[in-house]
């Protein structure tokens, strides 16, 4: 059921006009109009509300088109439209997706998949060049063995 | 002679448009003719976004006049609201190859583009001014009783035009275009609830305007 409160909150919001309510709210706001005077007041003022801005709102529309003013201004919008969208490029589906398009129609995830497949491709490089390195070289001396990890410049200052 | 061919022929004759105006069917051989007025908006965009023109200016008539009755009762006067459907316009074909029906109404994406739009110029344009005609006396109005009347109406109707232009735009959605709540919310990028203040502070604004105990209350 719908309290007073909130039928009031509705009315303040929507006016007296039911097409205007969530339609969740409908049969519970009639029950509550049958059933409270208060509610019946309320939707009254609501609809006294709603007379007077309804005839302002006419008004206000009045002044901003004379007769025959939308019609022309809809006129000049499809010429003006028609002649910029002539000088552009046509639109291509799917180009420069962002946000959220990305991620519902998966292009986010390919290209998550794209930086994933650059770094393993790199990291294969390097333990390639590495496994090429360690085949073609001989095996260090154990003797020897500070001598792989020794710099050659300095090697040849000691020397 | 090639399918295309035959299928450019049958349309010319049939319906008088050339062979850019039908579209592939499942069956690429199998081609009909695009009938824009019919269409769906969600059918026009995709063929805009193929750079259909045509069905573009469809579009344009069928939601154009709407478009700007919303952004005159928004933006500062009417040649701005003018400028700013024709940018809106131009927006959405640029953008017509990512619009998800999925996700939207064609209307919703629409108008939200074009509320945005002008509460970006009122930001930049504020106050606005009252047209010029706009508290202009009635020659024929003479009795005390329609004076007051025409004053109460002015003064309302001057009180809505300075209005905040979320609660302007939630009253254009929702009295005028008759959206649901929830639907002026998407356009508006808010919550239904939100919606529900923005109109009902319109609302109490426009009840301060008028005195809390003038007898317009009285129904």
């Amino acid at each position: 059921m719908l309290s007073l409160k909130r039928f009031t909150s509705l009315a303040n919001s929507y006016g007296a006009d039911p097409a205007r309510w969530p339609a969740e709210t409908r049969a519970d706001a009639q029950a509550l109009i049958a059933a409270s005077a208060e509610a019946r007041a309320v939707l009254s003022a609501a609809r006294a509300e709603d007379v007077m801005i309804g005839a302002a709102r006419r008004r206000e529309e009045a002044m901003l088109w004379r007769p025959g003013e939308q019609d022309a201004a809809l006129a000049r919008l499809r010429s003006g439209v028609a002649d910029r969208i002539a000088a552009s490029p046509s639109p291509r589906p799917g180009q420069a997706r962002h946000g959220w398009g990305m991620v519902s129609d998966g292009s986010l995830l390919r290209m998550q998949l794209g930086w994933f497949g650059l770094a393993a491709s790199g990291g294969f490089a390097v333990a390639a060049g590495l496994l090429i390195g360690s085949l073609f070289s001989a095996a260090p001396n154990p003797t020897d063995l500070l001598a792989v990890f020794q710099a050659t410049p300095i090697h040849i200052i000691v020397d | 002679m090639s399918g295309g061919h035959v299928a450019g022929s049958w349309a010319e004759t049939w319906w008088g448009v050339s062979a850019a105006d039908v579209t592939k069917d499942v069956n690429p051989s199998v081609r009909r003719p695009r009938a824009y007025a019919e269409a769906a908006d969600e059918a026009l965009v995709s063929w805009s976004a193929d750079g259909d023109g045509r069905a573009f200016d469809e579009i344009v008539r069928r939601h154009g006049p709407f478009a700007l009755r919303l952004a005159a009762r928004i933006a500062p006067d009417r040649l701005a609201a003018e400028d700013i459907v024709q940018e809106a316009m131009v927006r959405a074909w640029r953008q017509s190859g990512r619009f998800d029906p999925k996700r939207a109404r064609f209307r919703t994406w629409l108008y939200r583009i074009v509320v945005n739009l002008c509460i970006d110029r009122r930001r930049r344009v504020e106050p606005d001014a009252l047209p010029d005609a706009f508290d202009a006396a009635d020659p024929g109005a003479a009795a005390d009783e329609i004076l007051a009347a025409e004053e109460r109406g002015v003064a309302l109707a001057a009180a809505l035009r300075v209005l905040p232009a979320r609660q302007r735009a939630a009253m254009t959605l929702v009295y005028d275009e008759g959206l649901s709540g929830a639907e002026a919310a998407r356009v508006l990028g808010l919550s239904a609830k939100a919606v529900e203040r923005l109109l009902a502070r319109a609302r109490a604004a426009l009840r301060e305007q008028m005195g809390a105990d003038h007898d317009w209350k009285e129904g």
